[in-house]
């Protein structure tokens, strides 16, 4: 949380956006009010197969995860 | 004349014995994740495997187990020199390898085992010579990066219905 030991409001969370395998777009996500958990909202105008790739990244100390998710919109 | 035979005798006896008799020699490793505290139960522990680093023989393998540690000691505490981070609360794994002679050994770690999109490796090589354990202190530390990232939305394999819509993205994000 921010100012915790582990303050998040020194770590950048985004995602990536793919639809149908190319880039559409960069999504930085919020601190959600909930320890640990971060969200964005992504207006989806076309239907397709999406992927958001989720990056955590503290400048700091160059600290990185990654992690990824599909979905489908019709 | 003859007690000096004997003692050289000995000497020998006792030269060939370090040399050609396996010696258990314990090693504890130990994985800290990067800017945080101890790899171990809770998050599956990290697996470690101890070989030999020029002919790649397996020596030993296993999880490290127990717990993140004390949170005092590694977060807050400023580091000095000949003070370990590490307590017995701290996650570990200790293999005894049976070496004759001095050895170059590489230790690697994978973890963490859940979340393994988190997953990373490290590893690193040093001489151990039979006998001389390495356990004092935080004894053979290796340093893992990473952020475990876990999204939670939408949930996969989500079909979502019509355009245009909101999407909401979250993700749980924490120190390994």
């Amino acid at each position: 949380m921010p100012g915790g030991m582990w303050d998040a409001s020194k770590i950048e969370v985004t995602a990536l956006l793919k639809r149908n395998g190319k880039r559409v777009g960069v999504l930085p996500m919020q601190y959600a009010g909930t320890p640990s958990q971060f969200t964005g909202t992504w207006d989806i105008k076309e239907a397709g197969l999406y992927e958001a790739i989720v990056y955590a990244y503290d400048a700091s100390n160059g600290n990185t995860g990654v992690d990824r998710a599909t979905f489908r919109v019709k | 004349m003859k007690t000096k035979n004997i003692l050289l005798g000995l000497c020998i006896v006792f030269l060939g014995a370090t040399f050609s008799g396996a010696v258990p020699t314990e090693i504890t490793v130990r994985v800290k994740t990067k800017d945080a505290k101890f790899l171990g139960n809770l998050m599956g522990g990290a697996a470690v495997s101890i070989k030999d680093a020029q002919t790649g023989e397996l020596l030993a393998k296993g999880l490290t187990t127990g717990g993140t540690g004390n949170t005092t000691r590694i977060m807050k505490t400023p580091v000095a020199r000949g003070v370990p981070i590490s307590d017995e609360s701290a996650a570990k794994f200790t293999a005894t390898i049976d070496i004759n002679e001095p050895r170059l050994i590489e230790v690697t770690a994978y973890g963490p085992m859940v979340n393994l999109q988190a997953a990373n490796k490290v590893s690193a090589t040093q001489w151990v010579v039979p006998g001389k354990h390495i356990t004092g202190g935080d004894a053979w530390m290796l340093e893992l990066p990473g952020f475990v990232v876990d999204v939670i939305a939408p949930p996969a394999p989500a079909t979502l219905k019509g355009v245009p819509q909101d999407v909401i993205i979250s993700a749980n994000v924490v120190m390994m």
